[in-house]
């Protein structure tokens, strides 16, 4: 039995919508979709990936929390996990937005970076 | 004896529009500028907005709301641009003069040659809404959820429902369910919900967060605290559907009904306003009807996109340094833009037809295949027009110069 | 020696009025109240008006105790700095056949006392109040009268009661009473036991459950629950005086300034399922505009606010729903206070009555030498002028820091507060206005929580909205802090 997802393009804001299965190893698709959204799709149909953006404790006296994210996006599934290694990140000053906070979270090749400065 | 200095531009809120408004003005020679904001660090509603999605248009990447407030502040540091943080704006007057109070300096009064109104909006909280039930603590508006656990670091429930699907309701389930929270459900009153479809996705279905498409919350219950609210279908005249009641156990209750542009200083100033935008009227200048006083981003109309908000930021810059250099034209023979039901809201609502201008509306309803007709002579095909979405059109200025009375601005779609 | 000689249960407006008059006597007086604040139950959910007596029935016990009221307050209010804002009465006559419920009002006021009636046509109504209904042929006009804001008077009144020596005990749920063999009670509650001579219940919706501790099973309450809303500021203008229309078993029409400067209107009665039905229907809210439109029609639904229910009762001791007021029959020296509307008005003449009934009843009443008539509060920051504001900062700079920007609380304001007893977030709301206004707490709330937590010493997660039970954070994300592991609960199980 041929495993079908409905999916829901999301590249552009028409969301257009389209059945996925693959036959023979090829990824098919039934709707009116265009090339950046069969793309999209296709990727979507075999790893579903994910940007993480979330928070990290900081002791700086003035904030609680440090704004971060994923350099890019890392599988769907792994997101929990990343949310659990991340609640054992502290980040002091000085930091600077971009740099690198977790270096390949989870063994992704995907970092997590500061959205911000973090100065004394 | 308060202290009183003058100052070519006071810009009030450090938000995405202040922020750009202030690094334009810069630019364009007004060195005497002085950007006030409440809070302690400038960025406005950015600072608490930690999922990606800005800066698009701006920067061509894909932006926090951090990183975007990020390369604003450095180009407003590269610009000498003066903030006055943890200061709170308590009066405008008629002549310009602002009060000001902070606990650093005390209370303060400027004589402005501009201001640039950039305060954003506030939400709809619950009593303005009327939910029956009792009042117990664990109702949340979905902005102050926001900054509770971005900012704060608090999670303010375990068990969550939120009611209302725009953006802000659908990412506040997601924060929420990635924190360690489990959210029941996201109620929307309208058949459609009103977020961007990549956040249903994103946001709902990644997570198996049921959408109920045409549901209120009909009751809450709790007495200290929420226990649990009563969930009803209703129909298109968004009435309660007897006999739909369903009860759903929960601690907390998140409303994302609504926002307000906050303009208590602009109308205790006799600013007139836009009772359609909650916003004032403004010129093609984003001059108010107080000439100096220019209004812009959401306290004007509440956007989608952050980076039009700052696009409006450097235009309202521009009209306060005409203004500033006595370079606005004088007696500028203003044409009143008019619009038929099929639109809810219109920006500008005057136009000189000095300069080509853009329209900003958004439509009543959903319709597709649309054609947009501004005056005599100027249509826009679109595929579609939502409410959610506004419709940003740049209309020659011949249009406007060659109209004898009030513009039409019509929207015809299926 | 053990003990009180008066304990009064139940610090609403009457309970705390009672205390604070008790406190110019020699003696051991306490206060108990379940709530952790002064007046947080019925009398927290009403208008907060000082009435004249002209709806009180000729004869009545209320109307006589509501004599002088104006007066008394008007002193009160300079004793214990509070805030007490003067307006004048207008009872409307939608119809020329209602002229004579006018004329009857205006002898039920004198027949207790009041004076100063006028009976005004439409020309002076429109003087005085340009946007009520064309329809109004005449007015009922009085002037002298006040609206105040009750949780504010509570709080100042049991200061005051405490400088004067009242033990008060806040968050103590009275659970029994017992006679003991030598002719005194002892009260037992969620925090300890407290032995007394004599023993006052003004526990107002809960006056019936202590009638019964106390062996008095007859006393029995009717409820009715009445919805009241509040505009916006920015219609505060439709309205200068406190307005009457009609009175009904279902409805009753007062539309009136706030002490804060809004607009309170109510109020549209249902019957409440129970006594801590706080429940406010959407319809309710509807009827209640409507009773309000028919006095001002400019009023509209979308300046409201917010909306309330408060629960009013009437007591099985009384007729036609006056105040009873006197002792127990079986158990000597307990003294019923069973009131209701208009409790606030009538509080100081309850408080003269209960005195007095306590001097009946044989106790010795004495006058302190030392009392200390006056409580001072502490200064406002929103309503001085801009020389007056740069003096409160030059005094303390956290008068410079907003907190509420919809209401201009400043961070020194709460911070007294909190300091002199506001423990949970409504306490903090109700005493400086913190959260009252148009954004209703989004902007502030959150500060207001923090200060709590740093001022308590106590962990964000116990900070609760109004006592017991009402956490308003569960926990910190990242799984840490105190919280501990996230699947366990709010660490607030007391």
């Amino acid at each position: 039995m041929k495993e079908v997802k409905n999916l829901i393009c999301i590249t552009c804001p028409k969301g257009c919508e389209a059945a996925v299965w693959t036959e023979e190893g090829e990824v098919k698709l039934k709707g009116k979709i265009c090339k950046k959204g069969k793309s999209y799709l296709e990727q979507e149909f075999r790893e579903p990936r994910r940007t993480l953006t979330t928070t990290v404790i900081t002791r700086d006296s003035r904030l609680k929390r440090f704004p971060v994210r994923t350099s890019g996006p890392i599988p769907k599934n792994d997101l929990f996990r990343a949310m659990e290694v991340l609640s054992s990140v502290e980040v002091r000053p000085p930091v600077k937005a971009s740099d690198v906070i977790v270096r390949d979270l989870l063994r992704t090749g995907v970092d997590v970076i500061a959205c911000d400065d973090l100065l004394d | 004896m308060v202290q009183k200095t003058h100052i070519d531009l006071a810009i009030i809120g450090a938000g995405p529009a202040g922020l750009a408004a202030a690094v334009e003005a810069k630019r364009l020679g007004l060195k005497d500028l002085v950007v006030f904001d409440r809070d302690e660090k400038p960025g406005g509603i950015l600072r608490q907005c930690i999922h990606a999605g800005f800066g698009l248009e701006k920067f061509r990447e894909e932006l926090t709301g951090p990183e975007y407030a990020h390369r604003y502040l450095k180009l407003a540091e590269a610009e000498g641009v003066d903030f006055a943080l943890d200061t709170t704006v308590l009066e405008m007057d008629q002549n310009r003069v602002l009060t000001v109070v902070s606990a650093q300096a005390g209370l303060r009064q400027y004589e402005c040659g501009s201001i640039i109104l950039a305060m954003g909006c506030r939400e709809r909280p619950r009593g303005a809404i009327g939910i029956p039930g009792t009042r117990p603590a664990g109702i949340f508006t979905a902005g102050q959820a926001q900054r509770l656990i971005n900012i704060e670091g608090y999670v303010p429930g375990r068990t969550v429902v939120v009611l209302g699907s725009g953006d802000i309701g659908l990412i506040m389930a997601r924060r929420l369910t990635l924190e360690g929270a489990q959210v029941k459900a996201v109620a929307e009153i309208l058949p459609y919900p009103s977020g961007l479809v990549r956040n249903v996705v994103q946001c709902l279905h990644d997570f198996d967060i049921p959408l109920l498409l045409g549901h209120t919350v009909a009751e809450v219950h709790g007495d200290r605290r929420v226990e649990g609210v009563t969930l009803v279908r209703v129909d298109d005249r968004w009435n309660p559907v007897q006999g739909t009641e369903q009860r759903m156990d929960c601690d907390t209750l998140l409303l994302s009904v609504g926002l307000i542009p906050e303009n208590e200083l602009s109308r205790s100033a006799g600013v007139a306003m836009d009772s359609r935008t909650g916003g004032a009227y403004v010129n093609d200048f984003f001059e108010t009807s107080l000439p100096g006083v220019f209004s812009c981003g959401n306290v004007l109309h509440v956007n989608d996109l952050v980076d039009n908000v700052s696009s409006e930021g450097e235009s309202a810059a521009h009209g306060a340094y005409l203004r500033v250099k006595g370079r606005m034209p004088d007696r500028m023979s203003m044409v009143p833009i008019e619009a038929d039901e099929t639109i809810g809201q219109i920006v500008p609502h005057r136009v000189s037809g000095q300069n080509d201008t853009t329209l900003h509306i958004r439509v009543k309803r959903p319709m597709k295949k649309v054609t947009l007709r501004v005056g005599d002579g100027f249509e826009k095909k679109l595929p579609y027009a939502r409410p959610s979405e506004m419709i940003w059109v740049t209309v020659p200025k011949a249009v406007f110069r060659a109209a004898s009375g009030p513009v039409m601005v019509r929207c015809e779609g299926r | 020696m053990p003990g009180y000689d008066v304990i009064v249960i139940g610090a609403g407006i009457v309970g705390t009025m009672i205390a604070r008059e008790l406190s110019k006597l020699k003696g051991r007086f306490a206060l108990i109240e379940k709530e952790p604040f002064p007046c947080f139950g019925v009398s927290k959910a009403g208008l907060s008006q000082i009435h004249l007596p002209d709806f009180c029935p000729p004869g009545s016990l209320k109307g006589k105790l509501c004599a002088d009221a104006p007066t008394r307050f008007k002193a009160l209010s300079r004793e214990l700095d509070v805030t007490y804002r003067e307006v004048g009465e207008l009872w409307l006559a939608l119809e020329p056949g209602h002229r004579t419920n006018l004329e009857a009002a205006r002898m039920r006021g004198e027949s207790h006392g009041a004076k100063g009636f006028e009976m005004i046509g439409p020309e002076r109504i429109r003087e005085l109040e340009p946007h009520v209904t064309p329809k109004a042929v005449a007015a009922l006009y009085a002037k002298g009268l006040a609206v105040v804001y009750v949780p504010e008077w509570g709080f100042a009144l049991v200061e005051n009661a405490i400088q004067n020596g009242v033990h008060v005990h806040l968050e103590t749920h009275v659970q029994g009473i017992a006679r003991t063999e030598g002719g005194t009670y002892r009260v037992s509650a969620s925090n300890g036991v407290f032995e007394t001579k004599y023993l006052i219940n003004a526990a107002g919706l809960h006056a019936d459950e202590i009638g019964r501790m106390a062996g008095d099973t007859d006393i029995r309450l009717e409820l009715r629950k009445g919805t009241m809303v509040i505009f916006d500021k920015s219609v505060a203008h439709l309205a200068q005086n406190m307005i009457y229309g009609t009175f009904s078993e279902t409805h009753s029409q007062d539309i009136a300034p706030t002490a804060h400067g809004n607009l309170i209107l109510g109020v549209h009665y249902v019957k409440p399922k129970h006594k801590n039905d706080g429940k406010v229907s959407r319809e309710s809210i509807h009827e209640t505009v409507k009773l309000g439109q028919e006095l001002i029609p400019a009023l509209s639904e979308k300046d409201v606010i917010t909306a309330f229910s408060g629960i009013l009762q009437s007591n099985s001791r009384a007729s036609d729903g006056d105040f009873f007021i006197g002792p127990s029959d079986r158990s000597p020296g307990v003294i019923h206070v069973l009131a209701g509307a208009p409790g606030l008005t009538a509080a100081p003449g309850i408080a003269d009555l209960v005195i007095k009934t306590l001097s009946d009843l044989g106790w010795r009443t004495e006058e302190k030498k030392r009392f200390q008539k006056n409580r001072a509060g502490w200064l406002r920051f929103e309503p001085a002028s801009l020389d007056e504001k740069q003096d409160l900062f030059l005094s303390d700079p956290r008068y410079g820091r907003i907190v509420c920007r919809c209401e201009q609380v400043t961070e020194a304001e709460i911070l007294e507060a909190i300091r002199r007893g506001a423990h949970t977030m409504d306490s903090v709301k109700h005493l400086t206005r913190a959260g009252m206004g148009r954004c209703q707490g989004g902007f502030c709330g959150i500060r207001v929580l923090n200060h709590l937590a740093e001022q308590l010493k106590i962990s964000p997660t116990q900070v609760t909205k109004k006592g017991r039970g009402s956490y308003h954070i569960a926990g910190f994300t990242k799984q840490q802090g105190d919280s501990g592991p996230i699947s366990h609960g709010p660490e607030n199980s007391h």
